[in-house]
């Protein structure tokens, strides 16, 4: 029906009161009211935001904030996990060079003071002596501030320091790297034959003379030239030839054992108590049962390796000491075979090598000798 | 057609086109708020969310809690004083109670006061429109920005309890002075927690997030007294409190913590320690990480060098002219503003360890935060001589008594204009010993000996002790001509203090992650650097600039322990400086303009290190070292004590006032009193 005006004021009013006009007055009116009243309008948005509230973006200041503190976390998550893998490095190594290995420039260790006198007590003597004196470590640790022991790499290899409860410095230790490969060289065998090794070029013996002069001599000077035999016991191989080095540390002699394998050459050290050391060179000597190479004893320079390669002074004469030959006549005199024999008796022994087994033949040797 | 037909017409006509209207408004409107709805901003559930970054927390050496960055420091409502809570809603949003985000009639009300009175803009956001606007917003009004704070406000409401968006509101809101929160905001304005606010005081906080800088009580407290009148008529309004009430509040005194403790203490300190935990953590972990960071500030130390550098720099703006600040006066301030006034810097180091103990950059951190004490390199003068001495004895073995010729040089250079320095005074005096020529900070023996020395020896002694600066190994080195920081100063005239062990400067002791995990701590390790015998010879001839040389003002002052030190001015008096230092405290003090201007009495007269930066090292000191036994510096088994002639350096048997002490090392000799005196060295 098409819409016609109305004529007069009464079918306007009539128009204007039908039931459509009020009852849509009446809703508009009704809805105004009621959202006053009852909020319904921000209900009805707030439970619809609430819930598309998870597809929303996480945008603005305080997700920014959130992501910032992620990254924060982030960064220092990944500084603590490196921390307590160095931890777990450090609390599992055995020996002080291998943390020593694991530590970089910017990442120092912290170890309990038992941790450190247990690492302490596993070291070389004639190492052990270079770092600290036994006694000055106990006298330290018996004061009772001694703390915490702390390493980290820097020059001129790794520097130790014993701190008390408040981080300071009671005593700073600095082990130069020539004495962490030094350390090493005690660790685990050396590669190559004993010519490698400056120190030990002047008194080779065959493992026959030496094993042989060994057995000659009392129960307890043995076990001062071998105090610790299980290393060489758990070798595999045979030992070839013997050397004693040139060097006295803090009364201790190296002595380097070659050890042969099908494959390869191996040198593994002993420190042997001075005292002890010198009975065997001197029955050694005796014998004459040596394959010194050419070079005359008397004519060389004792040589510290540990003091960063450079020679003795007479300063340094109370800590390492050249060995002098008690006889020097007996040694020249009887010096075994030049350099040209040396190659002869490695030929012999390459072709002892096709029945070699793996085990150690000390017995075997002596036996022989 | 009637007249009143034509109007019942009209209104009909007005009824439909406004109903249509509001109809396509509303179409529009939900189009609208579709569109908007993907950019609108996830509410982080549950709302105590945004208060849980974790405070990067800064203690001091005594482990007290001096500044948080970041995070906040949340309370429960029900630890917060009712006072409070009535204030805030009374004042900001009296329907918060009842409406669910939007005040309608507020909003309707504030919409015809802007839109139809001129010049007047009302505010209609509630609680939780405030609290979406900071969560969420910048703070750029757009109608857009309104509309998405709106409807957040509209979701927050619908999901949360007003307990908890009030709890939430409370403890982000700024305050001013570094506060968030209103447990943060009662301790630093009046020394308590939230809980314990009373009505005064609540209705002044309550008041302060309007205007956090405009209504400062430190800066303004008038205003903010008549803010807080405005917050006790809202409360009286609402019906929180009687008149009685309201009136006792308005009248009741109120006990602001003092200004030096609210405001950062150590402002410049504690920016040095932001700034090196930014270097090794980077900013979100320092901001948003939660770190809790052990310093080695000691608060009342350095409160007691922000007083010495002020008082100092005072005294000295009295001495150059510059008109003191009246705080009453606005033409005054204009005019302070307009007079360049002269900058200060302190670090003091604790010599044993190379702690830290007070950073000074500046005489006012809020004026400037430029840190003068580590990130301004200046040219110390004098202040290098120790180094030059230190150097001569080292390689030429000179000793104290060793006599020289104060008399004009000329050091000729190659491929440059020959070197003629002068003495303060411009005059010379002749033959004198070292000790004496160090003492009188004789500039043309120092250039003597560094010629002899070789200033690469100068600056590899000044390296050893720590200086990090580039420093050019001329022959102008004796007299300070390459920059130095004053923190690298403090820090190497530590080494001399420490019988030549070098402790390595730090401002952290310790640094742990949220989980109290150990990020980093630091090693009390020291390095000897020097040979204690010469420095202790180098330290008995400072200790003579400090009782009767240079710096002999630090006795007349009132300082008695025993102590030594140099002076430093530079020319035209752009720089003044006195490190000095005690057997535990070594101390920098460094004076000067930021631009290159020299610093002049307002009688044209130059001043001096040994009067513009020794009395402020002489105040701080005297605080800094109360109680302190007098201690000796520790001197070495290889030294002996000499009485000898100070023109002739020979020994002298009975001693008396021109006699001068000196210190030799094992196998130096001295002059027999019989013999010639001569000159160790030879100069042109």
């Amino acid at each position: 029906m098409s819409w016609s005006k109305p004529k007069n004021i009464t079918e306007w009013l009539r128009r204007v009161f039908s039931v459509r006009p009020v009852m849509l007055f009446i809703f508009i009116f009704a809805a105004l009211v009621l959202e006053l009243r009852f909020d319904w309008m921000e209900k009805a948005v707030g439970s619809y935001l609430v819930s598309t509230n998870d597809m929303r973006p996480q945008s603005g200041a305080i997700w920014e904030k959130g992501q910032q503190m992620t990254v924060a976390r982030k960064t220092l998550e990944k500084i603590i996990i490196n921390r307590e893998a160095y931890r777990r490095e450090v609390k599992k190594a055995e020996t002080l060079n291998e943390i020593a290995r694991s530590l970089t420039e910017d990442q120092g260790a912290m170890l309990s003071p038992d941790k450190f006198k247990r690492l302490y007590l596993k070291l070389p003597n004639t190492i052990a002596l270079k770092i600290i004196s036994p006694f000055e470590l106990l006298d330290l640790y018996n004061q009772g501030e001694w703390d915490r022991t702390y390493l980290n790499k820097a020059e001129p290899g790794l520097i130790v320091h014993l701190l008390n409860d408040e981080n300071r410095s009671l005593r700073m230790l600095e082990i130069p790297s020539t004495l962490l490969t030094h350390m090493e060289q005690f660790e685990t065998e050396l590669e190559g034959s004993l010519e490698n090794y400056p120190r030990f070029e002047n008194r080779i013996y065959s493992s026959i003379s030496f094993f042989t002069a060994l057995s000659a001599l009392p129960e307890s000077i043995k076990q001062g030239i071998i105090p610790k035999p299980e290393k060489l016991l758990s070798m595999h191989g045979r030992i070839q030839r013997v050397s004693i080095s040139d060097e006295v540390i803090y009364g201790f002699i190296e002595i380097g054992f070659e050890f042969v394998t099908v494959t390869e050459k191996k040198v593994v050290l002993i420190e042997g108590e001075e005292w002890a050391v010198w009975d065997i060179i001197n029955a050694l000597e005796r014998g004459g049962k040596t394959i010194q190479t050419e070079k005359k004893v008397e004519e060389k320079q004792p040589i510290d390796i540990l003091s960063t390669g450079e020679e003795s002074t007479g300063e340094d004469s109370e800590k390492t000491e050249g060995i002098d030959s008690p006889d020097p006549n007996s040694m020249t005199g009887e010096a075994g075979e030049p350099i040209e024999e040396m190659e002869d008796t490695d030929s012999i022994i390459e072709e002892d090598l096709e029945d070699v087994t793996p085990e150690i033949s000390i017995e075997r040797e002596e036996g022989g000798a | 057609m009637s007249i009143t037909m034509k109007i019942i017409q009209k209104l009909l006509a007005l009824f439909y086109f406004l109903l249509c209207a509001a109809g396509i408004c509303a179409l529009l409107g939900a189009a609208y708020f579709f569109i908007i709805l993907k950019d609108l901003p996830q509410v982080p559930d549950p709302l105590s969310r945004i208060i849980e970054t974790p405070p990067t927390e800064i203690y001091s050496a005594s482990q007290e809690r001096i500044m948080l960055i970041g995070g906040r420091e949340a309370v429960p409502l029900t630890l917060v004083s009712e006072h409070f809570i009535n204030a805030v809603i009374a004042t900001e949003d009296h329907r918060f109670r009842t409406h669910h985000g939007v005040d309608k009639l507020r909003t309707l009300k504030a919409l015809y006061i802007t839109l139809f009175i001129k010049g007047k803009v009302q505010g209609a956001s509630t609680i939780t429109q405030q609290l979406s606007k900071n969560l969420f917003f910048s703070f750029r009004q757009t109608y857009i920005r309104k509309i998405k704070e709106l409807l957040v406000a509209i979701q927050i409401e619908k999901k949360y309890t007003k307990d908890e968006i009030l709890e939430a509101y409370i403890n982000q809101i700024p305050f001013g002075v570094g506060a968030h929160g209103i447990e943060q905001a009662a301790k630093k304005f009046f020394g308590k927690s939230a809980l314990e606010l009373n009505l005064a005081e609540a209705a002044l906080l309550a008041g302060l997030p309007k205007g956090p800088a405009r209504y400062n009580p430190y800066l303004h407290f008038e205003r903010a007294k008549n803010r807080q009148k405005v917050v006790l008529s809202r409360l009286l309004a609402t019906g929180y409190i009687t008149k009685e009430e309201s009136d006792a509040a308005a009248r009741e005194e109120l006990q602001l913590r003092p200004k030096s403790l609210a405001s950062r203490t150590g402002s410049y300190f504690l920016d040095a320690v932001i700034r090196e935990l930014e270097d090794r953590y980077g900013p979100e972990a320092v901001y948003h990480g939660g770190l809790k960071v052990t310093t080695t500030l000691e608060p009342q130390i350095q409160a007691w060098a922000e007083d010495a550098v002020e008082k100092g720099l005072s005294d000295l703006d009295k001495v150059i002219g510059i008109k003191e600040a009246n705080k009453e006066t606005t033409d005054n301030k204009k005019d302070l503003k307009k007079a360049e006034r002269p900058q200060g810097a302190l670090v003091s180091i604790d010599t044993n360890s190379g702690a830290v103990k007070a950073i000074v950059g500046g005489r006012n951190y809020f004026e400037t935060e430029y840190n003068r004490a580590i990130q301004s390199s200046r040219r110390p003068g004098s202040g290098f001589k120790p180094f030059v001495y230190y150097a001569a004895f080292e390689k030429l073995n000179l000793n104290p008594a060793t006599v020289m010729i104060d008399k004009p040089v000329t050091i000729k250079i190659k491929g440059a204009k020959n070197w003629s320095p002068k003495n303060f005074g411009k005059k010379n005096s002749g033959p004198m010993i070292i000790k004496t020529a160090l003492t009188k900070s004789v500039n043309t023996i120092a250039a003597q000996l560094v010629e002899k020395t070789d200033p690469k020896a100068v600056v590899s002694v000044a390296k050893r002790c720590g200086v990090k600066s580039r420093l050019k190994p001329v022959y102008s080195i004796a007299l300070g001509a390459s920059e130095v920081k004053p923190f690298e100063m403090a820090s190497a005239f530590a080494t001399f203090a420490n019988g030549g062990v070098r402790h390595k400067p730090f401002i952290i002791k310790s640094v742990e992650d949220p989980f109290g995990r150990i990020l980093e701590e630091h090693l009390v390790a020291g390095e000897k650097v020097l040979d204690p015998a010469i420095t202790y010879q180098v330290v008995n001839m400072m200790q003579a600039v400090v009782d009767a040389g240079t710096a002999r003002r630090v006795r007349s002052l009132g300082f008695v322990l025993p102590a030594a030190g140099k002076t430093g001015t530079t020319d035209d008096y752009f720089d003044a400086w006195f490190t000095g230092f005690t057997p535990s405290l070594c101390t920098t003090v460094w004076v000067g303009y930021d631009r290159k201007k020299g610093l002049r009495a307002s009688n044209r007269v130059g001043i001096t290190g040994g009067r513009a930066a020794v009395p402020i090292w002489s105040y701080f000191m005297l605080k800094a070292t109360d109680g302190d036994p007098p201690r000796e510096f520790t001197r070495p088994s290889n030294i002996e004590f000499k009485n000898v002639d100070p023109l002739t350096g020979c020994e002298v048997d009975d001693p008396n006032g021109k006699t001068v002490q000196v210190v030799l090392r094992k196998g130096q000799t001295v002059c027999q009193k019989d013999k010639q005196p001569k000159t160790n060295v030879n100069t042109q």
